[in-house]
């Protein structure tokens, strides 16, 4: 599973939080996979980065997180959600 | 678009390792049966045997590869399905031209989605750029042959023409079945 630190964008050029999003609801590939219309393999693929999702999957697995596209894909790195969430680690907690 | 319950002669399919070997035997195999009927049709002229047994595997490339009819390693590349399958309770299913298929609707078992479907199309790309190639070195084998007047020119055509039609048939599965990886590195 790629890091969120260190996302794959594989050969698509697209990063994405699938992985995160269903660790952290407790979603498998395959519930995912139903909810979305795909097979579930198409899921590990995206997760990987090694496909870009179309522009009607891509809405889909937004609908199904309820969040905004941007907040599941972009073509920059995401940072990570600590970072996001509590800000950068400050110089004298390092 | 692998099958993954699919098991050739005991063996599973979700290993890559596994297809690999399969491939390279089933192509091992083809150029054996090639050879024989070579050897065969140039002592002995074409019989009925030897066509016989080409159409026989022609038939069978589909069913164990998959891809161009159901059953196969592969999942088959349209949802439309030949032959015929049952529709399922409460899909009454849609004939197509010449009644040929029926849409099984209901049921999303081996009907591919949308990355398959664009494998799909990129591994056909893929083989039809190879097998042009593989035509015209036939081609030219068949011209230079001709040239040459070699004494069995006359019965190289159809041995030509059964290997271009096997690569046609089943280099688009191979593809498949050599380079998709193992289904637990996706997961």
């Amino acid at each position: 599973m790629p890091s969120n630190e260190n996302p794959a964008s594989g050969e698509n050029g697209l990063y994405n939080r699938i992985a995160v999003l269903r660790a952290e609801r407790g979603i498998s590939r395959q519930d995912l996979a139903d909810a979305v219309g795909v097979n579930y393999q198409t899921i590990g693929f995206l997760e990987r980065g090694d496909y870009g999702p179309s522009l009607k999957l891509a809405f889909s697995i937004a609908e199904y997180f309820k969040l905004p596209i941007e907040a599941i894909f972009s073509t920059q790195p995401f940072r990570p959600l600590s970072e996001q969430v509590y800000g950068s680690p400050r110089e004298d907690q390092r | 678009m692998i099958v993954e319950s699919y098991r050739f002669f005991g063996l599973h399919v979700r290993r890559r390792r596994t297809r690999r070997a399969i491939m390279v035997v089933y192509w091992l195999f083809i150029a054996l049966v090639c050879f024989g009927f070579a050897r065969h049709e140039i002592h002995h002229g074409a019989e009925e045997f030897g066509s016989m047994a080409a159409f026989v595997l022609l038939l069978n490339i589909g069913n164990v590869l998959g891809g161009v009819r159901a059953g196969g390693m592969i999942k088959p590349y349209s949802d439309v399905h030949w032959p015929p399958a049952s529709p399922a309770p409460g899909d009454e299913g849609e004939l197509t031209l010449f009644g040929s298929g029926r849409r099984t609707g209901a049921s999303r078992r081996g009907v591919l989605d949308e990355r398959e479907k664009n494998e799909r199309n990129g591994v056909h790309f893929l083989a039809y750029t190879l097998a042009r190639w593989f035509a015209l070195l036939l081609f030219g084998i068949y011209a230079a042959f001709g040239w040459a007047h070699v004494a069995w020119f006359s019965q190289i055509g159809p041995l030509m023409v059964f290997l271009l039609t096997l690569v046609l048939w089943s280099l688009p599965q191979s593809i498949i079945l050599w380079s998709e990886p193992d289904v637990e590195e996706v997961l």
